[in-house]
């Protein structure tokens, strides 16, 4: 601890005043040169993170709602700590009694409550209690640390272990107690004291900075009025689009139509635990986990064309189509593929989770595995080849239940553009892979922010949307160089994008907040003035 | 002019306590709701016992028997027969280590994070009162320094002298053998409750569990080889069959959101919640014989079946009738009112509670003569269920309250109702037998009254929270189906628990 009646030496005094700067940018290396980091960090945020961070913004008049992330306001909030405790600093550098503290903290609190009158965090119960009283707790310790409170400066005194505490937890203390540091630094370090304040500031503007630009970029997507929480499929038709409703608990689970001439949507088929079906046109195909068969109905008249059996209790099963073959995995790993006339042409187990199907070039089906694999199997199931993910290395899944699961943490979805036998991959950490399937290898990757949860793409237009589930907003993206395109924002925890090229629209689906409906059409306008993404392969990383 | 003010301190909580109780008992429709007790309290504790045995207590003997525990270890800190902690922060960590553990022993029961706040409050209160009676220094300096603390102490002495016991005493030094007074009433309304729990325990029988697996089963249809029950929730929703020869279980209809449903001539009539229809559906080829739509805004709907028509009470005060033969619709009214609990009377009539109206509401089947009846309770009093005794003619209306009341539907009029303790969620009724079965849910039993004079026959303990209550007088037996916390991994945690009432009648 540097007291300001004590003479410092020139050297300890630099070191003070430039570790802050120094471990900032150092971090920032660090993150950029370790191939590993960024990946184990946003899995890990990923399986910590209860909540999209999404956030409410009321202007008059007052059914106009702004829709921001929970980070801009964060952020802001930091800000405006920044500017009033300067404030406060030039005027009561220091409080003088321990009443003057109560207040103070009261305020404080006060302060950082406000904050979530404009944040939401989307989830049930308790947990949104914990995540708010976590933005509220870190808020509050901010402005707690750098107000100059009479106690601290009393406990810095007469209790030695609290400067070796603050000393050695220099990495988080500097940035956290700033203008304690900078108070310590005052006699000693002159305008060299500064830098530490200019550096949390600075990277505070910077990221507001980014995150705003995001909304500037941004269109809004609509909530679309139909009483559904869960859904994850729509596909459209000439007047409004079928989607699945396939929340259990839920009464009127199912299949819905949602009637673009009304506007409205009602129930259409039922089925159980139906997340992922397959349209035509005229016939759908789902499983129902009522009675665990795999059904193909008349669309209009509702009547069963066919029923297959499937092997029982596989877990949550998705079903895909593709020229004239429908695929379905059940997450507790199992495969089956059948003719559109009925006819079962393989049927596989697995000791792994398996899950997002594909019906891909060749008559062939891909699906990813628990173990970070991508499988690749002829149409019989006889005969596959396992491709694994070209992961960077020292990727580590975090791992909360049975090992099978981990998979999740790294990879959700996929998507198949046929045009150029491309599987597309997601990943946790932004960066998509690409495999042609036609010519065996991985091609190049694209790289967008961290925190996707799905990704669809549309080869008509040549774009890929990614739901960014951690950031609250749908990346769109040119489908070949990653270059990013624009942003959609959708105010809930996202799930799974669904689009119709015809239109140029889709319908982003939501865990416990319906559907979310979006026009694009403006975005292919934006293009060219997109953002450009490297491309690198994975193997130039190694 | 002190003495007085010492008498007055010492006697204002022996005589809160009393009023309290006097006028729980005596209110009709209480300030504190049931519902509001129900959801602090209403589960039992599994208490095990031995490594096998485990022994049901509701929640209520866990916390009031800790409660006398701490006040035990207060009063022993206090004449110092223990030793003391040196200091505070030492204290408050033991305080709260032993406000912590009655959790061990009870079971809130709620879904996913649901009952954490449930257990967070009754810690702190259990904490702040150990914190508050541990003669801590610091309160005991703040105490001194700040005299507003003893008026604030005086102004909420409702509660202050009852959670600041040691404080209250202290004030009242001067009083004599008199400050004893508000102590003494306190522990034995403690003992008094403990006591009236253990009675319960003591002479109450136990219920068995079935082996079915179940989410959150309602609506129970006996015969001789089985029931019929309705599974609510779920991927496999709808009508289940419980085959007592083989001693297994099987979905048979699918159905959404299936709270009740009737069995008569070889037909389910049933509302299915999927696509807001009534239905008639033949119980042999299981195949549609009609199906109805009915409006979305009519709420969970009931059916009563009578010769020949079909009554459908939505909760949102629809009324519809229907034509049992074809489904067609026969009469339609929609009331501003909730309707609740409809039963069908032996003269044909439906009768059904409104309890924003305080009334029972009497209809044909063809909804063209209606007569309300004013219920003799308090408006909003909670009705929790209805039952008939179709030979004595008389209708049955269980308040949450503890109320129940008997209208004659023959002679028209109310007879003098029974009162039992708060709590009743359902009751049902053995006409041959002569019983009345009421479940209450906030203390964990069943009670079994005489139909006749009300008079207390005999209770059998439920081990969970259920939500449907049936009698099966041939094989004397009770059953009733408990739901499972709901959006859990487990799989279908709910279950049925039967027990047999011969005890009563061979009695």
């Amino acid at each position: 601890m540097l007291h300001t009646s004590q003479r410092q030496s020139s050297i300890s005094v630099w070191w003070h005043t430039l570790r802050t700067p120094v471990l900032l940018f150092g971090a920032a290396l660090w993150i950029a040169f370790d191939k590993a980091f960024i990946p184990n960090l946003a899995v890990f945020i990923h399986d910590v993170t209860p909540s999209s961070v999404v956030f409410r913004f009321w202007v008059l008049p007052p059914d106009y709602f702004v829709y921001l992330p929970n980070l801009v306001v964060f952020l802001s909030y930091l800000l405006g700590a920044c500017v009033l405790l300067e404030l406060k600093h030039a005027r009561w550098p220091r409080n003088r009694t321990a009443q003057q503290d109560l207040w103070t903290a009261l305020i404080a609190l006060a302060f950082a409550l406000s904050s979530q009158l404009f944040m939401t965090n989307r989830k049930p119960g308790m947990l949104h209690v914990m995540h708010s009283t976590l933005q509220v707790g870190v808020l509050w310790l901010f402005v707690m640390l750098n107000a100059n409170l009479f106690l601290v400066h009393r406990a810095l005194t007469t209790r030695p272990w609290m400067s070796r505490l603050l000393h050695w937890t220099f990495p988080i203390s500097d940035l956290f107690g700033y203008l304690l540091h900078r108070d310590r630094l005052k006699a000693t370090a002159g305008w060299l004291g500064w830098l530490p304040t200019a550096c949390v500031i600075g990277a505070i503007v910077a990221a507001l900075g980014v995150k705003t630009r995001v909304l500037a970029s941004a269109i809004r997507a609509q909530r679309v009025q139909v009483p559904v929480h869960e859904t994850q499929w729509a596909q459209w038709d000439a007047n409004g689009f079928w989607f699945t409703n396939w929340d259990s608990w839920d009464s009127r689970s199912g299949i819905w139509y949602y009637d673009d001439r009304s506007g409205t949507g009602s129930p259409y088929i039922r089925t159980a635990d139906c997340r992922q079906a397959y349209y035509d046109g005229d016939h759908f195909y789902y499983h129902d986990r009522y009675d665990h068969f795999l059904r193909k109905v008349n669309a209009r008249t509702r009547q069963v064309v066919w029923k297959v059996p499937v092997k029982p209790f596989v877990g949550t099963t998705e079903v895909v189509g593709r020229n004239g073959l429908v695929v379905a995995a059940g997450e507790a790993g199992y495969i089956i593929v059948v003719s559109t006339d009925g006819r079962v042409i393989g049927e596989k187990e697995f000791p792994i989770l398996t899950w997002t199907p594909q019906a891909v070039w060749g008559d062939q089906v891909a699906f990813l595995t628990g173990d970070q694999n991508v499988h690749l199997w002829n149409s019989t199931l006889t005969k596959g080849e396992i491709i694994p993910l070209p992961l960077p290395p020292g990727v580590k899944p975090f791992v909360w239940g049975a090992p099978s699961d981990r998979m999740r943490s790294v990879t959700n979805w996929t998507d198949y553009v046929e045009d150029t036998a491309t599987l597309y991959v997601q990943t946790f950490w932004g960066e998509i892979y690409r495999y042609n399937v036609k010519e065996r290898r991985w091609l190049t990757s694209l790289k967008t922010d961290p925190g996707l949860r799905s990704i669809r793409a549309d080869s008509q237009h040549q774009l890929l949307f990614a739901w960014n589930y951690y950031q609250g907003y749908i990346s769109v993206l040119d489908l070949e160089t990653g270059r990013r395109v624009g942003y959609i924002l959708a105010n809930a925890l996202g799930r799974y994008i669904n689009l119709d090229p015809q239109r140029m629209q889709g319908v982003a689906n939501t865990r416990g907040y319906g559907i979310w409906r979006f026009a694009y059409e403006k975005l292919l306008a934006h293009r060219a003035n997109g953002r450009a993404y490297s491309a690198y392969t994975p193997d130039s990383r190694r | 002019m002190k003495r007085l003010g010492d008498v007055w301190s010492a006697l204002r909580t022996p005589l809160l306590l009393l009023g309290g109780l006097f006028l729980l008992m005596q209110s009709h429709a209480n300030a504190v709701s049931a519902m509001f007790a129900r959801l602090l309290s209403n589960q039992s504790a599994p208490l095990v016992a031995l490594s096998r045995l485990v022994l049901y207590v509701p929640n209520t003997v866990v916390v009031l028997a800790y409660a006398v525990l701490v006040i035990a270890l207060l009063e022993a800190m206090e004449i110092r027969r223990l030793p003391q902690p040196r200091s505070d922060r030492v204290k408050a960590i033991l305080a709260l280590g032993l406000a912590v553990v009655p959790w061990v022993f009870i079971d809130i029961g709620g879904s996913k994070l649901r009952w954490l706040p449930l257990l967070m409050i009754p810690t702190a209160i259990f904490w702040m009162f150990i914190l508050l009676n541990a003669r801590l220094k610091i309160v005991e300096q703040f105490v001194a320094r700040h005299r507003w603390t003893a008026r604030l102490a005086e102004w909420t002495f409702p509660v202050s002298d009852m959670l600041w016991f040691t404080f209250h005493r202290q004030r009242l030094a001067q009083a004599g053998w008199i400050r004893f007074l508000p102590m003494t009433v306190y522990l034995l309304v403690l003992f008094a409750a403990i006591g009236a729990q253990a009675n319960v325990l003591r002479k109450s029988h136990r219920m068995v569990k079935s082996a079915i697996q179940v989410y959150d089963p309602h609506g129970i249809l006996r015969d001789d080889q089985g029931f019929w029950y309705a599974e609510t929730v779920g991927y496999d929703a709808g009508v289940w069959r419980y085959d007592a020869t083989t001693g297994s279980a099987r979905s048979y209809l699918r159905a959404s959101d299936l709270h009740s449903f009737a069995l008569e001539g070889g037909a389910f009539y049933l509302y299915d919640a999927f696509g807001s229809t009534v239905a008639k559906i033949d119980a042999a080829s299981r195949k549609a014989i009609w199906e109805v739509p009915v409006p979305d805004a009519c709420g969970a709907v009931e059916l009563i079946v009578r010769p020949g028509l079909v009554v459908a009470v939505g909760q949102a005060g629809c009324l519809i009738t229907l034509d049992a033969r074809n489904g067609a619709k026969k009469a339609e009214q929609r009331m501003a009112f909730i309707l609740q609990h409809p039963r069908a009377l032996p003269d044909g009539r439906i009768a059904v509670v409104s309890p924003e109206q305080s009334a029972l509401m009497l209809t044909n089947a063809l909804l063209t003569q209606e007569e309300t009846i004013p219920l003799p309770i308090s408006r909003n009093t909670r009705i929790t269920d209805t039952a008939l005794d179709a030979p004595r003619s008389i209708l049955y209306v269980a308040t949450a309250w503890g109320g129940i009341l008997r209208f004659d539907v023959r002679q028209h009029q109310w007879l003098a109702p029974y009162r039992i303790a708060p709590g009743i969620q359902a009751i049902a009724v053995d006409s041959h037998r002569g019983l009345l079965f009421a479940y209450n849910t906030l203390r964990g039993y069943v009670e079994i009254l005489d139909l006749d004079f009300g008079a207390h026959r005999g209770l059998i303990l439920t081990p969970r929270r259920g939500n449907t209550f049936v009698l099966d007088p041939g094989a004397q037996t009770v059953t009733l189906s408990a739901p499972g916390p709901q959006f859990t991994a487990l799989p279908k945690p709910g279950g049925f628990h039967h027990a047999s009432y011969t005890f009563v009648t061979a009695f």
